[in-house]
């Protein structure tokens, strides 16, 4: 297990191409984050090049005492994403074209309940969405995300909970998410 | 067709990351380490708004500043 702490100060102290070490433990869930965000499969590798680096920009202004560097480093993520997504504005769910292959049964079945997953957490409110792409996909605590989302943690678990129950409700499931 | 298993493997989903990810940052941030610092306007300020020591100095200085240039117009004026 890398030790982060030294890495950034290495960093800091001039060496930069510690940053890779980061970079590389980082890369698969900031861009997944951004992913499911964003709802972009194109465009998520460009602003997660962005995001790590204003947050090596930054990395001088980073205090471990306040939050992990996992959390301070998907709060400048999620920032990006949703400055991203304002800018859209109009958002489209990812073409079907990706499972265009024909599937039968089955196969066909599950390929559309995925769509139909993406298309109801992509049509949750902005901040329903966020909470729960870091809770479900990135298995963030609720006092992690609440440092994200600067708001309480009540609040998280109840936006957590309503965009929950919004999907399941959506998806016409019978059991709680 | 299990919704719940799909579910939960749609949760477990992985990105593709091109294998050249990492690089490409890196390029970045040399190239921004390889920029001339003289003056990084930018740097300053996420300096400044990083501790709040030099936050609060910097708002006392600008009211000690302000209350001197103040004190005297009033001089100037009433002299």
């Amino acid at each position: 297990m890398i030790d982060e702490q030294k890495i950034i100060n290495n960093i800091v102290n001039g060496d930069a191409e510690s940053y890779r070490l980061l970079v590389e433990k980082y890369q698969n869930p900031v861009i997944r984050m951004i992913r499911n965000i964003v709802n972009d499969n194109h465009t998520s590798e460009d602003i997660a090049q962005e995001v790590f680096l204003a947050a090596y920009k930054k990395l001088a202004t980073f205090d471990n005492m306040r939050s992990k560097f996992s959390t301070w480093l998907f709060t400048i993520a999620r920032n990006k994403s949703l400055n991203v997504i304002k800018k859209k504005k109009t958002q489209t769910v990812e073409e079907i074209s990706e499972i265009a292959e024909y599937k039968r049964g089955d196969e066909l079945e599950k390929q559309e309940f995925l769509i139909e997953l993406d298309k109801q957490m992509h049509s949750l409110p902005k901040n329903q969405k966020t909470v729960f792409v870091l809770s479900e996909f990135e298995k963030l605590s609720c006092e992690e995300i609440a440092k994200i989302e600067r708001v309480r943690e009540g609040t998280i678990r109840t936006r957590l909970h309503r965009a929950k129950r919004k999907l399941a409700k959506a998806l016409g499931l019978d059991w709680e998410l | 067709m299990d919704k719940r298993k799909i579910y939960e493997s749609w949760k477990e989903k992985d990105v593709k990351i091109s294998d050249s990810f990492a690089d490409k940052v890196m390029n970045k941030v040399f190239e921004y380490e390889r920029r001339p610092r003289f003056f990084d306007v930018q740097r300053i300020i996420e300096i400044i708004s990083a501790h709040s020591i030099i936050k609060n100095s910097l708002i006392v200085m600008g009211a000690v500043a302000g209350s001197i240039r103040v004190m005297y117009m009033l001089l100037i004026a009433f002299s």
